[in-house]
């Protein structure tokens, strides 16, 4: 790993983690609803100590929209990469695996999938299923999935070359045990590095969906707070800047801890 | 000429080769001292890890930039140390160094015809004009041995077979007009008969161009038949120097005589016992009990009260027979058995031998249901080896076990040594965890592994504890027949023979037919009982014993055997007019009547249109070829 790797990646792991941190202990942080009108509207930061960060429009606190928005940016975001990985892995696997008829027919609906720009297949799809987290967690879990499947395909049919998989063979594996017990761990690697990415993805698409209205709107989102802030955006800048800034945070904590610790992954393999 | 005196080409003093890692300082080379005159060949013979590679890359200025050198390196009786001056070294490097990689593949640049290619090298060196460059190349392609010159030039590299390809490298590193050729494994990558070709121009360029040849090698047997000189490497330092004859007759140093002792090379002259061959562990003397032991399995009431004879009382037959298998790949068809019968039972050793393309690996696989063949039935013990739905049972299945070339690629990265060797015993046993963990301990005992080797991880362990684990895995379910694929080939030598040495320890112990695949004919005559050669998917000859090479009719048999280079025999003493022309058409084009006819010496105008079946000649000795019946007087 090069030291710059290493820096950038420790950066974003703390990053990261502080992040984390504030979305567990939002309540304890900034108690109560962030969603309440707690003040006089458009209170500029630093002039009341009650609200550090000032007032939006409607009077909301911003640095309790922000600690709250964290929790659900990184819920939502994480819990959708994870059920785009876990999609790619199983679609990948067997597309590699098994080969042949099955590898034609799923290959030809991942590249279905993938040629929709994967942000209009979420929108098309909370249009569809309705704006709470759930619909934008399947959202973004059904239209992120293919590039992960095609990596661990690439990976798998790589792996199943491998003697050990001949090995496994011999032993009496059954396929589907080969399949996710001998090749699958060997594959997942580059998979590593893909949460990075798609958990920032995530993130951005989160927002965007949010900041169109198509997310829960009884929950303080980045997104959200940057669409509202935006009608005064000439008086109060800060109110889109803050949320932007915050959305960008994540997500490039995100990618630079994902990379640090691919790079990492791949070192120890190497040693 | 004005002196009577030769300068050296190349003299080499004191070279080290310092890396800084994390631990510390690694010496990877220390105060080597080479000399080479022209017109001589000198071979730096080592394992790997030795350093010699090192040297090499250092002769040449290719070594990365955080690698320390120092010492000093003349060139051509010239005083400017060219080790201390890298910038002198681009101009050297081509010019008076020209440099042949082992893999001629990866060396030439795809994008390029050959031609192309070399007109390049010559480009960069000599001041020539295009038209000139052209006919410079063509030139030097005849130079190394390519007939039709002008049409080869419009090849690219992928279109030339292997030899073809390293005569290439060849001519472009001596389109610099190089005094000095640094070989590194030139022909560690090709086939025996191919490689004994491009020795055959490597030797030819010396002799007539007077250059000086530095070769580079793991094989003592190259090594010791085309070299003046010789030295041994290990752990960074030259152990050993000498005239090859010395070196190789007589070696000093310990490791030498582990190289050399490891070596096993063909034996066609005198037929003796051998007794162990391994010079680091010698508590393995097996091949007296292996006598005794095959004598014992032969006779049909064993009265001993040896468990073992026992044990081979349940005799195990597996029989492949009329075995044939096409791979397809778009309109191409690529052959790689036809019509192949074979037999292994157990306590004996079958070698499966051929170059590459003939199919030895694809009959191993098969053997083992990893493939199965279009046509042609595989027969365990009267039962088909698969039924008709594809499936093997769990029963069959632990009676045939494998093992592979690479023993690290074939562990799973992710898991402990000891819970590889646990997945066939809980696929095939039903035993406790606790007694499969028992088993395992066992079973890493009997291939000389300790009980700490099953927690670790395949990385942590070196090649030949690799290989000993996987002996041990694929004896995990008591097999009857092992099949072995090129299971030394990946293996430093010191470490071969331990390995060879425990596979017949383990047969007598347990009477297990192996299968062994193989392309070194030293190890195939050591360790065989019964040999089949193959050639491009079909049975050639079939001879029984160790006298199978002396007593080998068919030509390519003969062929092989003649190209294998023996470190005490001089290259140029050999019987050269045994060696096959050319090369393996390649299993896509299979030849007309006799496969072998384009190459054979031999082959008169039948052979281009009657294919000949396999004929036993006398007992036990089959060979397929329409002249096997005339009395033959070759070397
Ligand atoms: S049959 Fe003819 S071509 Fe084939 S090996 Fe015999 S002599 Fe040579």
């Amino acid at each position: 790993m090069t030291r710059l790797t290493l820096i950038t990646g420790l950066i974003g792991t703390v990053i990261l983690a502080a992040l984390i941190l504030i979305a567990l202990f939002a309540q304890q942080i900034a108690p109560g609803d962030p969603l309440q009108m707690v003040g006089r509207p458009l209170l500029s930061p630093f002039a009341d100590p009650r609200f550090p960060l000032g007032t939006t429009q409607l009077g909301r606190d911003v640095w309790a929209g922000l600690v709250h928005g964290a929790r659900v940016s990184l819920t939502v975001s994480a819990t959708a990469a994870a059920a785009v990985i876990l999609i790619g892995i199983l679609v990948g696997t067997l597309s590699g695996f098994l080969g042949g008829y099955v590898d034609d027919v799923l290959m030809r609906i991942t590249e279905a999938v993938q040629s929709i720009p994967a942000f209009l297949l979420a929108l098309a799809l909370v249009s569809v299923l309705g704006a709470s987290v759930t619909s934008v967690v399947v959202a973004i879990a059904l239209s992120s999935w293919p590039p992960s499947a095609r990596l661990v395909r690439a990976e798998v049919l790589r792996v199943r070359t491998l003697d050990y998989v001949d090995a496994a063979r011999v032993a009496g594996r059954s396929p589907l045990a080969i399949a996710f017990l001998e090749v699958l761990p060997g594959a997942l690697q580059p998979v590593v590095a893909l949460i990075g990415i798609t958990v920032g993805e995530a993130i951005l698409v989160e927002s965007a969906l949010a900041f169109l209205g198509l997310s829960d709107p009884n929950l303080q989102s980045w997104g959200l707070m940057v669409a509202s802030g935006r009608a005064t955006l000439r008086v109060a800048p800060l109110l889109v800047i803050l949320p932007g800034l915050a959305i960008a945070l994540a997500s490039l904590s995100v990618s630079l801890a994902g990379d640090a610790l691919a790079a990492r992954l791949s070192e120890g393999r190497r040693a | 000429m004005k002196g009577a005196e030769i300068v050296p080409l190349m003299r080499l003093s004191g070279l080290t080769v310092r890396y800084s890692a994390h631990r510390g300082i690694v010496d990877a080379v220390c105060g080597v001292d080479l000399d080479l005159m022209p017109g001589r060949v000198l071979s730096v013979i080592g394992e790997s890890g030795s350093g010699k590679s090192t040297v090499l890359l250092a002769l040449a200025g290719l070594l990365p930039s955080r690698a320390r050198v120092s010492g000093s390196l003349l060139m051509d009786g010239g005083n400017g140390n060219l080790l201390a001056d890298p910038s002198a070294h681009s101009n050297v490097t081509g010019r008076t160094v020209g440099m042949i990689f082992q893999n001629p593949g990866a060396s030439l640049n795809p994008v390029l015809t050959v031609g192309d290619l070399i007109d390049e090298v010559v480009r960069v060196h000599r001041g020539l004009s295009k038209k000139e460059v052209r006919a410079e190349t063509l030139s030097l392609m005849s130079r190394v041995g390519i007939g039709d010159a002008k049409s080869r030039a419009a090849a690219y590299p992928h279109q030339l077979s292997g030899g073809l390809k390293q005569r290439i490298a060849i001519a472009a590193a001596l389109a610099g007009r190089p005094r000095l050729i640094l070989a590194d494994e030139p022909t560690t990558a090709l086939d025996a008969t191919v490689q004994a070709q491009i020795l055959d121009l490597l030797l030819d360029l010396v002799d007539r161009e007077k250059l000086g040849l530095l070769f580079v090698t793991h094989d003592i047997g190259v090594a010791g038949s085309i070299s003046n000189e010789i030295a041994v490497m290990f752990n960074g330092r030259v152990v050993e120097c000498g005239k090859a004859g010395d070196v190789t007759l007589a070696p000093k140093h310990s490791h030498t005589v582990a190289l050399a002792a490891g070596a096993l090379p063909l034996d066609l002259t005198v037929e003796q016992p051998k007794t162990s061959i391994s010079a680091l562990d010698d508590t393995a003397k097996t091949d007296n009990n292996r006598e005794q032991y095959l004598k014992s399995a032969t006779t049909p009431e064993p009265q001993g009260k040896d468990t073992q004879v026992q044990q081979a009382a349940k005799k195990t037959e597996l029989v492949l027979s009329g075995i044939t298998r096409v791979f397809k790949t778009g309109a191409r068809k690529a052959v790689a058995a036809d019509g192949v019968n074979l037999t292994v039972r157990s306590g004996e050793t079958v070698a499966l031998v051929g170059e590459s393309g003939s199919g030895k690996t694809t009959l191993a696989r098969i053997a083992i249901g990893l493939d199965r063949p279009d046509s042609g039935t595989v027969i365990l013990d009267g039962q088909p080896l698969i039924d008709e739905r594809g499936h093997m049972d769990r029963v069959t299945r632990s009676r045939v076990q494998m093992v592979f070339q690479d023993p690290l690629a074939s562990f799973t990265p992710h898991r402990s040594i000891g819970k590889s060797i646990e997945v066939p015993l809980k696929i095939a046993s039903d035993l406790t965890s606790r007694a499969r963990r028992d088993r395992v301990l066992e079973l890493l005992e009997s291939v000389g592994l300790e009980k700490d080797h099953a927690n670790r991880y395949p990385t942590a362990l070196s090649g030949g504890q690799l290989q000993r684990a996987a002996i041990a895995r694929a004896l995990a379910t008591d097999p009857d027949l092992l099949i072995c694929d090129e299971p030394v080939a990946s293996l430093d030598v010191s470490v071969r023979s331990q390995v060879l040495d425990l596979l017949t320890k383990l047969q007598n112990e347990r009477g297990l037919g192996i299968l062994f695949v193989s392309h070194d004919l030293g190890v195939v005559q050591w360790i065989a009982d019964r040999t089949v050669v193959l050639y491009l998917g079909r049975v050639m000859e079939e001879g029984q014993g160790k006298a199978m090479w002396q007593t080998a009719r068919h030509p390519y048999t003969r062929s092989l055997a003649a190209a294998n280079p023996s470190a005490t025999v001089p290259w140029r003493e050999r019987p050269s007019v045994e060696q096959a022309k050319g090369e393996a058409a390649g299993s896509f084009a299979i030849p007309s009547g006799c496969r072998f006819h384009p190459r054979c010496r031999m082959a008169i105008a039948q052979c281009e249109t009657t294919e000949p079946s396999l004929e036993q000649l006398e007992k036990g000795h089959f060979v397929a070829c329409l002249r096997s019946g005339e009395q033959l007087d070759l070397g």
